[in-house]
């Protein structure tokens, strides 16, 4: 492999990484463990065990990383989250 | 007050006249809060913090970034809550003793319940689990000392305790809805 190819394949790695972000729910007062769980069943898709043990990290753990992809991705997850009244952020994979 | 209980392809709680035109005041009252107008842009801390909790700041990380995303995402995000609202209004201001959601329409009705709990709990200034524990608590003593009488120099936030107790009866309204809908479902992947 030439140099050349080399640091190509370096570039590509690092635009992929640079472009990826992530999607935050934090834990708040308000939002019913339920609600939480069933929120991610029908957003997610997630099966209810799932959607249940990401509920928890949020609760426990004060946030949890419920999604990650493309800037455009995870704005339309953080809007779903926020129509629902889920305290939900993003930022870039990483950051 | 009943909550939420399944009846075939709906949900049925009982409310009497007055519950009925109390919750649908304060689902006036965050209509006109949510239809206001846009957030300035930039706007992480616009005056009433209840606002930034239905409009968070989506990417605290990056002030660009968040601007953008409000201008593009706040207008829709906004309609969709007001829409909500008010369909909520509408169903409660029907006659009759029973609030009728289909179970198709239960998220969106949670949805609508969690914003005016929102509104409220900033309200109320729940910021942590322990600040909601201590409502409970505060709930308790209040009710205790309202039937046996304060003692002398001890006095009750009666407009906060009305709040809490609304607070608390959306809370359960809502917890029995989302019930309705997940036994319905089941979880039957596990």
């Amino acid at each position: 492999m030439s140099p050349r190819g080399v640091t190509e394949v370096e570039t590509a790695v690092e635009t992929r990484l640079d472009d990826t972000w992530v999607t935050i729910v934090w834990n708040d007062p308000v939002n019913l463990m339920t609600y939480v769980t069933h929120i991610f069943e029908k957003h997610f898709g997630w099966p209810r065990a799932k959607a249940s043990t990401k509920m928890l990290e949020v609760h426990e753990r004060g946030k949890s990383v419920v999604s990650s992809g493309g800037r455009e991705q995870m704005e339309r997850d953080v809007q779903a989250m926020h129509s629902y009244g889920l305290w939900a952020t993003m930022q870039r994979s990483g950051e | 007050m009943r909550g939420f209980s399944r009846r075939g392809e709906v949900a049925v709680a009982r409310l009497d006249a007055d519950e009925r035109s109390i919750i649908a005041d304060l689902f006036a009252e965050v209509d006109a809060l949510v239809d206001a107008g846009p957030l300035e842009e930039g706007s992480v801390n616009p005056e009433d913090p209840a606002l930034l909790r239905l409009f968070p700041n989506a990417v605290p990380t990056d002030r660009g970034v968040a601007d953008e995303y409000r201008r593009l995402t706040e207008p829709d995000l906004r309609s969709l809550k007001v829409e909500r609202l008010r369909k909520i209004q509408k169903e409660l201001g029907q006659k009759g003793s029973e609030w009728v959601v289909a179970l198709t329409e239960a998220l969106p009705t949670a949805a609508a319940l969690t914003d005016v709990r929102l509104v409220i709990a900033t309200r109320l200034g729940l910021e942590t689990d322990e600040d909601a524990e201590l409502l409970h608590s505060e709930l308790d003593i209040a009710q205790g000392l309202l039937e046996h009488g304060a003692p002398e120099g001890l006095s009750i936030d009666h407009g906060r305790i009305s709040l809490a107790m609304l607070y608390q009866a959306l809370t359960w309204l809502q917890d029995s809805l989302v019930a309705c809908v997940m036994d319905q479902e089941g979880g039957g992947d596990e």
